[in-house]
């Protein structure tokens, strides 16, 4: 298998590791997390999906190598999928989500879409890019796990 | 000891020698023009040891300060006198005497936002200082070495009355 | 070489990021002004009123300093790679309707929570409507979406030069130099140095303060979302310090164009110069723990990390910029007129402000002078004393490049004597004040304030003369006969 070959497939595996996060929440054992644990479970999720869109857009970009800065609608993307991630990471919202078990997923559905895209769109837009994006996505859900709705809150 | 005042005349005495090298390097631009390679010869062969010097001294400046970092280690907690301090907009409640003398430690907190408890002695000064925070003990140990009456101001902005939060308390 | 159309555009973007950023800084100023004439029981201003302002001085300084750098080194870097202007216009959008934004939020609402909003404060005891403080989140989104923007796009024009991180970090220029050189590999550039360290950084910042942002504004929506105030002390320190120091690194690219302009001396990349600004790209971020060093129950290890990066924050400055700039001055046919003047100037206050700011960032003098009006001395030794002096000596380096004309002497003398003799009066207002013990962020400020402030304001009157001195030599400038 050449290596583009094995990106494609590890990139499959992280995604549909991502994606199965989203039916977590649908099966019966499911437990309800605590906010801080509960931030990390979605910084894991953006971290699958997030590692995912970079490999395929490495492979991609092993296809079709491009040197120039590509589309600017793909630099918007990559700047504004951490920010909608952020609003995504409502504590208040975490409560009624564990008792709606299709909404849970399909909040989780969301971060596999924001996570994937955030590198993905950035290294279609300039290799480099998508790292960045994708970092800061995952360290914000992981920083936010710590104070946002956790923590000694008043 | 007022350190403040120390501490600004080592910036005037550090930044005036800046200053003045500056200008020294102003004023030669009357002089006869050097080529940039004889420059840079010379100024680099000086950077290699500007480089050390400032290296020595940002270790000896860090290895200096480590006894005088104010975080209490774990013995004080246990041996020194306990004395309560709550902030809250725009008051303190807090002890209105403490002994001279005798190290002891202030638990201070918040009922509401961050404010700072700056403790000032009989001649303005300020001794100390720890932040007040919500849902956080900030353990402060201090020894008070003056005796009279000490001012305690707010040091961290918290509303519109933050310059005006302000209490006492005799040390004795 | 950019082609005279893409030069036209690159040079309007450039001139409307740095005029808005200098006329913000302008009106910023007359608060500032205003606020220490205050403190000098000079004006009568309610509490409220002063906060207000005090709030609006402090974010749209930063705005207006970031603004104009961003301008000065996206036309540098659009000059070496290609940059979309329709994304810096788009950048440059959202700035100023975040400064309306904010705006709106001061003078309608009367918005006091300081710039840095340090939670729980925006909520608790607040003498403001809700949706004034709505109001203010909504300006700070705006402005770190625009931000985010603008660096992602820096980062992805040096990207597109260098070929990746390793090209654009400079990797094999500083670790195989023979096998590079053998390969004829093209050595970082400082201008593209400086872009990266924004880029890198400022998507962190900027990611940094949406994360906040967002947490404020989830609790303002819902009281019910509680936010840990040591965790909220963090971020707003991370994302406030990183911002205000990186400012300083994109006015950084005046020096590195207008030092060589002025002494016709070459400003080169070299290895020291390369591992200096990697120096940079780790210490901006890491530095900001010493605004915690008052919260004792912050992790400890992070108290040291604070006080070891500031330190190692200045030696890239003194070891490589600040030294190679004065190489390239010593003993050259520098030709002094506004636009050197006030970049000389600048680096005299970059150094001055890093004195105090090292010196403020060791812990024990921190005890004495953790928001004193110390704090406000060094930054604004930073901002108004080096950025701002890097901009207005950039944008008069462009004046007088276009122009056949010369400042007179007088001129030269009487901004000099404004905005550095005035400017030095108005710092050392601070610097006094702060080591006596004066809290910083006081409507009435205990004595010996109010006779220091005094003397401060007459400072800041000064320098606002001599900042209107050089605005009409600007203009002057601007509209005299064009050079062939």
């Amino acid at each position: 298998m050449t290596s583009s070959g094995s990106h494609r497939v590890i990139a499959y595996a992280l995604l549909l590791c991502a994606l199965a996060s989203t039916l977590v929440p649908l099966l019966p054992a499911a437990e309800e997390l605590p906010v801080r644990k509960h931030h990390l479970v979605h910084g894991l999720v953006l971290a699958l999906s997030a590692a995912a869109g970079y490999l395929f857009a490495r492979e991609r970009q092993a296809r079709q190598p491009h040197q120039e800065l590509q589309g600017e609608g793909w630099l918007y993307f990559t700047v504004l999928m951490p920010v909608l991630s952020m609003f995504l990471m409502w504590p208040t919202t975490y409560d009624w989500l564990e008792h709606h078990p299709l909404a849970h997923g399909g909040e989780h559905l969301c971060f596999v879409v924001l996570g994937f895209m955030a590198t993905y769109s950035g290294e279609r837009y300039m290799p480099g890019v998508g790292v960045m994006s994708g970092v800061a996505t995952v360290l914000s859900a992981i920083v936010a796990a710590f104070g946002f709705g956790s923590g000694l809150s008043v | 000891m007022e350190r403040g005042p120390i501490v600004l005349v080592w910036f005037l005495v550090i930044s005036a020698g800046a200053v003045a090298l500056m200008i020294g390097v102003a004023i030669s631009t009357r002089k006869p023009p050097l080529a940039q390679a004889d420059v840079t010869k010379m100024w680099y062969a000086i950077r290699r040891y500007w480089l050390i010097a400032l290296i020595i001294a940002i270790v000896v400046s860090f290895l200096l300060s480590l006894p005088w970092f104010p975080y209490p280690v774990a013995a004080q907690y246990t041996e020194l006198q306990h004395y309560a301090v709550v902030a809250q907009q725009f008051s303190f409640q807090l002890p209105s005497t403490v002994p001279l003398n005798k190290e002891l430690m202030f638990d201070v907190t918040s009922k509401d936002v961050n404010h700072g408890f700056g403790i000032y002695d009989p001649n303005d000064s300020l001794v100390a200082q720890v932040q007040a925070m919500p849902g956080y003990t900030n353990h402060l140990p201090v020894r008070f070495v003056l005796a009279g009456r000490y001012t305690i101001r707010c040091l961290e902005y918290c509303g519109i009355a933050h310059h005006a939060m302000q209490a006492a308390f005799e040390v004795r | 070489m950019l082609k005279d159309a893409e030069m036209i555009a690159a040079r309007r973007l450039m001139w409307a990021y740095v005029v808005t950023g200098l006329a913000v800084l302008g009106l910023m100023v007359l608060a500032g002004v205003v606020l220490r004439a205050t403190q000098a029981n000079w004006i009568a201003l309610d509490p409220g009123r002063f906060y207000a302002l005090m709030t609006l001085h402090g974010a749209g300084m930063i705005v207006a300093m970031a603004t104009s750098g961003m301008g000065i080194l996206w036309y540098l870097l659009r000059h070496q790679t290609v940059l979309s202007e329709r994304i810096a216009w788009t950048s440059y959008a959202l700035i100023v309707a975040a400064v309306v934004a904010v705006l709106v939020s001061v003078v309608a609402g009367r918005f006091g929570a300081a710039w840095t909003i340090l939670y729980p404060l925006p909520f608790v005891g607040a003498t403001w409507p809700g949706w004034a403080t709505g109001a203010f989140l909504v300006g700070y989104a705006l402005f770190t979406v625009g931000w985010l923007l603008w660096c992602v796009q820096m980062l992805g024009g040096v990207l597109r030069l260098y070929g990746g991180f390793r090209g654009a970090l400079g990797v094999d220029y500083v670790f195989r130099p023979h096998v590079f050189a053998v390969q004829k590999g093209r050595p970082p550039t400082p201008i593209s140095l400086a872009a990266l360290v924004a880029g890198v950084d400022g998507v962190l910042t900027g990611v940094a303060g949406m994360l906040i942002g967002t947490a404020l504004l989830a609790h303002l929506l819902d009281a019910n979302v509680r936010l840990d105030p040591l965790w909220a002390k963090n971020i707003t320190y991370f994302f406030g310090h990183a911002l205000a120091n990186l400012t300083i690194y994109l006015a950084v690219a005046a020096v590195y164009v207008g030092l060589p302009y002025y002494t016709g001396r070459e400003y080169k990349s070299s290895p020291p110069l390369v591992v200096a600004w990697w120096g940079t790209l780790l210490f901006v971020a890491i530095a900001y723990f010493h605004h915690l060093y008052m919260d004792f129950v912050q992790v400890r290890v992070l108290q040291y990390i604070g006080e070891a990066a500031s330190y190692l924050a200045a030696l890239p400055v003194a070891v490589v910029t600040v030294f190679g700039a004065l190489t390239l001055i010593y003993r050259s046919k520098m030709r002094w007129t506004m636009g050197s003047l006030f970049i000389f100037a600048g680096l005299i206050g970059w150094i001055v402000g890093g004195i105090g700011a090292v010196l403020d960032a060791t812990v024990p003098f921190n005890l004495d002078l953790h928001n004193t009006l110390w704090v406000p001395a060094h930054f604004h030794t930073y901002l108004l004393e080096g950025v701002l002096l890097f901009v207005i000596g950039w944008a008069f380096m462009m004046l007088e490049k276009a122009s056949q004309s010369v400042t007179p002497v007088i001129v030269l003398w009487l901004t000099g004597l404004g905005v550095f003799g005035g400017g030095a009066v108005f710092l050392m207002g601070f610097y006094v004040a702060g080591a006596l013990g004066v809290p910083r962020r006081y409507a009435v400020e205990p004595p010996p304030g109010p006779e220091i402030a005094s003397w401060a304001t007459i400072g800041a009157l000064l320098l606002v003369c001599g900042l209107l001195v050089a605005l009409f030599d600007a203009v002057r400038l601007a509209r005299a006969p064009r050079a062939p």
